[in-house]
């Protein structure tokens, strides 16, 4: 009791020390949503301030996918595995934090500098992005524990292993254990929630923990699918996602499994919106949106990335950046897709009529499949101009909404573009392929697959370095 | 698919074509005064500005063609390129409607010499002409006639505008052909030959197919260019006749002469093998007959390479390419000479993503005092790693009093990964901290926290080398061997104890009494002085496992390792690379993953890899751009495995590929290059203790499944058998050829060896089998010869005639309990069974059986013989008098085949799966599936499954080579 006080008290004292109206970035896209999305308004020219540098690059958990479907003929097969291409950062006050798979260590760097404050072995590989939650950071690794540190010292507040024993063989060239915590660790109302497991047949586990002392509150065997990528977190409900498969649903309450979300085709990026869920990015880039709440499918959207602020959407493929009024579409595809339902209920009545040669009604169809195909051409055309505006953009792997400016990361680039013209407005090199963005505190963090972290702050003289 | 045989194609073609004869009254002196010249909407020149290695720059319209790399230029002033009516080929797209293309009013025009008339041809095509689908337009050939054909929007159909007289063969000619929307017109330099007003309306074009110069190419039917050709435009405007002579005029007489001999300059070299020797760089190994340079061009745009070159005249050619990007596709080609237009091999490609190598140690400075323990311990680690040979893999430290120095001695030295455990927590920390300072923490040195030696929290067989860490000085050994024993790798894996001089002795009774906690007879002790009193403990090969060293297991093809340990439920042992990327397609039916001697091996596309089969370690990996084989249902594998050799087959020549290290120690050729005048490839290969049993097929009969193929249909695309003309049997460590029986045509997928005996099946020709292109085709004829042949004499022991006609999808022989067993489904899928007595061939009984499933392999299965049971058809029969034993087999699901042990069978249900015989049950591991042959072996005592399911459209969680353990074998003491 008197070390949770502490650590809250310093944690406190931390964020104080912190620029008034900076924000945070506790975890792998801002929140348990990973909406990606943070009201922290950058200046407009920023500048290099540090680097770190890995002495190898990111030990990915699985090798890249397909070069084809050879029997399809599909090429260019997406990469469904995307959660550990970078060392994915969380920043909070002047803190940076990091876990490596290379090094299995957890990072504390000052953000400021870049300088080593403190780190902390596991005995894995750290894949995701820690989680910072008042004063704590959370962190699961491939040793099939999760760690509770305190996040000013880097001491060890509580472990615990959700997998039934402890059981390593190499995986992927690492000795790892049989229940590596993939999921990273979502933090929500005093519960730690993360998932043990890869392989179905050998049971995957989804567990909550109590976030002050790691003791176990429920824990839901997976016998079908395995947790990989970062679970996501909305007031009722917690989303895995599952490698190259669909994401399931589950209580957040209790753990009890909902149901697995329809239609798309699998894959680790994904985020909320209230409980509506997108995901991908499928087998050749595409993000699928489930119902709110619900398993059923609702629409796919071409692209790899998207950002979701309001009822604005930003879509991300590999060329282009664009900027959606989803409301308006949303509403148009509802009501185009009743169009389409009314349409083809006309099609089998007019079929009928015709086998039953009543010529008034099949005129009347007939009339009436005119019309409706009309209402679809129209919403189609309106659908279309719901796209305000769209962009080149060869930064295709990472994209972010930081106040009014979106950044994208791309092959050896970092780009930030206006979100309400387009206009790119900042660039810059970096050291490898962008897959991890981070924006909080007046700095930008860019994570590449060569393990270089870049961090980018004010280019005005009194920024210290 | 659905398209009507091609002569049927043919009369279809000949019906709608219109023969329309129009006499020229235009002569070229009666033309008009020329206009000012159309922009040609598309223009493909030969000429030194635009004709490059592979890609023929569009001189308009910006849509260039992909040609060879060897295509052959010839000419001074005006160039020509050599199309040789084979290899030379010019696709402008594949996409043919994402291309831009005349809507109505066109004209295309071609320089061309025709050597030789062919059915169709075309100068260009964007054409289909499929039964009743006739789309697009084409100017070409028929035999020996110019042709304009168009498909209007009206009519639908193609109307094909010819022109006698014939052309003469060996002339340059200018061919034009133009539409209006209304009249065709046909001009055969610069005379106009044909006219016809039947089609009108905008150009109908396919919503699929290619747009090809120098081929009549659609979706069924693909004619080559034997001639050169110089140019050819397309307008989308209709030229008069004055633009067309003044085209004509500009360039008659000053075209290149015909070649001597029409062939391309292709370079032909062997053994082209691409292998990583450091993180970014690539070494480059190939074979000429004859010395030359060696001269290479690669680079990751392959229309902009760099030459790299090596003055000195060789055969044997090597070569690094440096500073290589990681995750790319590199392309590159072998040239003779510097010379422009030199010799050329194709285009090949390696891929830096599948370099295996571990990451190159930090160079940086050893955080421990260069004082006496330092140097004690690095003296021992050179002596043990000098002892044992033991370099890859895993290796276990048992203490960390030593802060880490013996694993950074470890690490510096090999390509080990060290584990160093300790039931200390503080000298953990302090071993970790060493390590990082040594910048070697993580991805090679990594220290973890155990409660005791006793019960360690590892899987079964990991470890290659085992070190007793802080026995070297305490002379204090762990409580129990036989938990080491538990962790340490079969088959070569070893145990280093003992104490440095300075510590504490060992004495022999204590060790006897130690190694005696590990099982009986299954490893051995050996001592060592130097330095000190050390023991090296090596472990032998599983008791009781057994191997996977053809296609279909043992050279019985009876689909069975005999390996007794696989059996129960199975766990997870590891899992790893190589992935999805490397590997071929899952449909192709592809050569089976093989196992010997504690090493896995396995071929992807144009990929082989040596696998610690007991802990995924990649022991090497090499590619391969021209070694690949599919379509194992009518044919056998590329490759063959014993615990020294890996043998693998690249058209003539057989590599022994060294096991442990991946280096190919010898290099045999088939011992008759040639049969008839037709070169041989090295077809079916067998080994037999030091023997290689093998055939020689024809070049080209093998399978590559570059397509995406299925292998699934009937049609002698997919059911054609690889023949062979002749078997052979040589010394696999000399290459002596000890015998050759060319006496008829043997089906590959036949070449069974059980005993002392080779059993096949094979046909004359003369009797009616119809072999084409090296495959045998059709119907095979009621009389076929069923041959035994002594292995060592290649003396014919037994022969006997017997029907085969029915097996129409593939026709195998398995060998099992004193059996042969042929099984093949006919065109309705049922399936036959004739079993015969190996001593005389004698017929023991036959069997007719509906399929069960006739889709996805359903109606392919290969058999699979335990015992005396014949497994097949999700049934069990008797394999020595046929009685049925059982009816009720398990679902296979998906297009997988089944592979055994003695006590169960590996096969594809959904996902992996493996069914206990005893039990009856099958497990099933959710989330990864195989691919549509055999993928899943049970071997060495685990379950080995390589990544088969490459490309599959499924969102199957997981794709990952993987191996799995019996659970009973899993268990630690602790456990």
């Amino acid at each position: 009791m008197r070390l949770t006080t502490i650590t809250t008290f310093i944690a406190a004292a931390m964020l104080a020390l912190s620029p008034a109206i900076a924000e945070d970035w506790p975890t792998y896209a801002r929140d348990s949503a990973r909406s990606a999305v943070t009201p922290e308004k950058l200046p407009a020219e920023l500048e290099q301030r540090w680097v770190y540098q890995s002495p190898q690059p990111p030990h990915q958990a699985w090798p890249g996918p397909a070069k084809w479907d050879g029997y399809n003929k599909v090429y260019n097969l997406a990469d469904r595995m995307v959660f550990d291409k970078v060392f994915q950062v969380a920043v909070a006050g002047d803190r940076v934090f990091f876990g490596s798979s290379v090094d299995d260590k957890i990072y504390c760097k000052n953000a400021k500098t870049g300088e080593t404050i403190w780190q902390f072995f596991t005995e894995g590989p750290v894949r995701l992005s820690p989680t910072f939650n008042d004063g704590k950071l959370y962190v699961g690794s491939d040793d099939g524990f999760v760690y509770c540190l305190n996040a000013q010292s880097g001491e060890l507040i509580w472990k615990h292993r959700i997998g039934p024993r402890d059981h390593r063989v190499p995986g992927n060239g690492r000795m790892i254990s049989l229940w590596p915590i993939r999921t990273a660790v979502v933090v929500m109302d005093g519960h730690a929630y993360a998932c043990a497991g890869v392989f179905p047949s050998e049971i995957v586990f989804l567990a909550a923990m109590d976030a002050r002392t790691g003791e176990e509150k429920w824990k839901t065997e997976m016998k079908d699918l395995p947790a990989q990528g970062y679970m996501l977190g909305s007031p009722s409900r917690l989303y895995v996602t599952t490698g190259r498969e669909r994401p399931i649903v589950f209580n957040r309450a209790d753990g009890k499994r909902l149901f697995q979300v329809q239609g798309g085709g699998g894959g680790t990026y994904a985020l909320l919106v209230g409980d509506s869920l997108l995901y991908g990015p499928g087998k050749t880039g595409e993000m699928a949106l489930s119902g709110d709440g619900r398993a059923d499918h609702i629409a796919s959207f071409a692209g790899n990335h998207m950002i979701v602020n309001g009822g604005i959407s930003y879509l991300h493929d590999d060329d282009t950046l664009r900027r959606l009024d989803r409301d308006r579409y949303l509403a148009l595809l509802a009501e185009r897709n009743t169009a389409n339902a009314e349409r083809g209920r006309a099609a089998k009545e007019l079929e009928k009529a015709a086998k039953a040669q009543d010529t008034d009604r099949v005129t009347e169809l007939r009339k009436q499949l005119t019309e409706l195909s009309d209402v679809v051409d129209e919403k189609s055309k309106a659908m279309q101009a719901c796209y305000t505006w769209a962009v080149d953009c060869p930064q295709r792997t990472a994209l972010i909404l930081a106040g009014e400016t979106i950044y994208a990361g791309g092959d050896g680039e970092v780009a930030a573009y206006h979100a309400e013209t387009g206009e790119k407005t900042w660039q810059a090199e970096v050291n490898g392929r962008v897959f991890g963005i981070a924006a909080a505190n007046g700095k930008l963090f860019v994570s590449t697959d060569k393990g270089a972290i870049h961090c980018f702050g004010a280019n005005d003289a009194s920024a210290s370095r | 698919m659905n398209n009507p045989p091609p002569d049927s194609l043919e009369m279809n073609k000949a019906i709608h074509m219109k023969y329309i004869i129009t006499i020229a009254t235009i002569t070229l002196l009666a033309a008009p005064l020329l206009a000012a010249d159309a922009e040609p909407m598309h223009h493909w020149v030969v000429d030194d500005a635009h004709f490059g290695r592979q890609k023929w720059t569009a001189a308009a319209g910006g849509q260039h063609a992909k040609t060879n790399t060897f295509a052959k230029v010839i000419g001074e002033d005006l160039l020509a390129v050599v199309f040789d009516g084979g290899e030379t080929v010019a696709e402008v797209t594949d996409n043919l409607p994402g291309m831009k293309l005349p809507v109505r009013e066109m004209t295309c025009e071609a320089w061309v010499m025709v050597n030789e008339p062919s059915p169709w041809g075309g100068f260009i095509s964007a054409i289909q002409d499929n039964g009743d689908y006739e789309r697009g337009f084409i100017l070409g050939y028929q035999n020996d006639m110019f042709l304009f054909g168009i498909a209007g929007a009206d009519k639908q159909s193609l109307t094909y505008l010819s022109a006698p007289p014939a052309f003469k063969k060996g002339e340059w000619h200018h061919v034009a052909g133009t539409y209006d929307g209304k009249v065709m017109k046909l001009y055969v330099d610069g005379v106009e030959v044909a006219k016809d007003e039947t089609q009108s309306g905008d150009i109908a074009y396919s919503p699929t197919g290619y747009v090809q110069v120098g081929a009549y190419r659609d979706d069924n039917e693909y004619y080559k260019l034997n001639g050169l050709l110089h140019e050819v435009a397309v307008y989308d405007s209709v030229l008069s006749i004055g633009d067309i002579r003044k085209h004509v005029l500009a360039k008659r007489g000053k075209l290149p002469a015909l070649p001597e001999k029409i062939e391309p300059v292709r370079l032909n070299v062997a053994g082209t093998i691409v292998e990583f020797v450091g993180e970014d760089t690539a070494q480059i190994t190939w074979t000429t007959d004859s010395p030359m340079p060696t001269i290479l061009e690669y680079g990751d745009d392959p229309n902009n390479l760099t030459r790299i070159a090596k003055g000195q005249k060789v055969k044997e050619h090597i070569i690094d390419i440096p500073a290589l990007k990681n995750e790319r596709e590199y392309w590159f080609r072998i040239l003779e000479s510097t010379a422009p237009r030199s010799k050329s091999t194709d285009l090949m490609m390696f891929d830096t993503s599948f370099n295996y190598n571990r990451p190159t140690r930090p160079q940086s400075a050893s955080p421990f005092a260069d004082d006496a323990q330092t140097k004690q311990i690095n003296a021992i680690a050179t002596m043990l790693l000098q002892k044992s040979k033991v370099d890859q893999g895993y290796c276990l430290l048992i203490g960390a009093a030593d802060e880490g120095r013996m694993a950074e001695a470890i690490v510096r030295n090999t390509q080990l990964q060290v584990i160093m455990i300790d039931t200390d927590a503080a000298r953990v920390q302090a071993a970790r901290k060493k390590l990082d300072e040594a910048q070697i923490y993580g991805t090679f040195a990594s220290v973890m926290h155990v409660d005791s030696y006793d019960s360690l929290p590892f899987g079964p067989y990991l470890f290659n080398m085992i070190v007793l860490n802080d026995t070297l000085r305490s002379g204090v050994l762990p409580s129990t061997a036989g938990e080491l024993h538990r962790v340490l790798r079969p088959s070569g894996g070893v145990v280093f104890f003992g104490t440095a001089e300075g510590g504490k002795p060992l004495v022999e009774e204590e060790i006897e009494q130690w190694t005696s906690t590990t099982p009986a007879g299954e490893g051995a002790t050996q001592e060592i002085r130097d330095g000190g009193q050390f023991w090296l403990y090596t472990r032998a090969a599983l008791p009781g496992s057994g191997e996977w060293t053809h296609q279909y297991g043992l050279a019985n093809n009876a689909s069975c390792s005999e390996d007794e340990r696989i059996k129960g439920e199975l766990t997870v042992a590891w899992w790893g690379k190589p992935g999805p990327r490397p590997m071929a397609d899952r449909g192709n039916r592809n050569p089976a993953p093989l196992y010997a001697g504690g090493r896995l091996f396995v071929q992807g596309n144009r990929n082989f890899w040596g696998i610690d089969a007991y802990n995924g370690t990649i022991l090497w990996s090499f590619q391969t751009p021209n070694i690949r084989r599919s379509n194992m249902a009518r044919d056998l594998s590329n490759m063959v495995a014993t615990k020294d050799y890996l043998y693998i087959v690249e058209g003539p020549r057989c590599y022994a590929v060294n096991a442990q290290t991946g280096e190919r120690d010898k290099v045999f050729s088939v011992p008759q290059l040639t049969v008839d005048g037709k070169p041989m490839d090295w077809g079916y290969l067998g080994v037999v203790g030091d023997q290689l049993v093998a055939t020689g097929n024809d070049r080209g009969a093998n399978y590559l499944g570059d397509q995406g193929e299925w292998f699934e249909d009937m049609g002698d695309g997919d059911v054609g058998k690889v023949a062979s003309r002749y078997a052979f049997s040589m010394d696999r460590y000399t290459g002596k050829v000890q015998w050759l029986d060319d006496k008829g045509v043997k089906a590959n997928a036949t070449m069974t060896i059980a005993g002392d005996q080779l059993f096949f099946v094979e046909a004359e020709e003369s009797a009616g089998a119809r072999v084409d292109n090296g495959r045998f085709v059709g119907k095979l004829p009621d009389k076929l010869t069923l041959r035994a042949v002594d292995l060592s004499s290649g003396e014919t022991k037994w022969k006997k005639e017997v029907d085969f006609s029915a097996y129409r999808f593939m026709l195998y022989l398995s060998a099992g309990d004193g059996k042969l067993v042929a099984v093949g489904s006919d065109e309705n899928k049922n399936y036959h069974t004739q079993v015969f007595d190996q001593r005389d061939g004698e017929a023991c009984w036959d069997q007719v059986d509906k399929d069960k499933k006739g889709h996805h392999s359903g109606h392919l299965q290969h058999p699979v013989i335990i015992g005396n049971q014949l497994i097949m058809n999700r049934m069990i029969r008797n394999v020595h008098d046929g009685a049925l034993i059982r009816d009720n087999l398990l679902e296979r699901r998906g297009c997988g085949g089944m592979a055994a042990g003695a006590n169960g069978v590996a096969y594809r249900a959904h996902f992996h799966g493996f069914w206990d015989l005893e039990s009856d049950t099958r497990s099933e591991f959710l989330g990864i599936r195989g691919g549509c042959w055999l993928g899943q072996i049970p071997a060495g005592g685990m379950l080995l499954a390589p990544e088969t399911s490459a490309g599959c459209s499924c969102t199957h969680s997981i794709q990952t080579s993987i191996g799995y353990v019996p659970k009973a074998d899993a268990k630690g003491t602790g456990q």
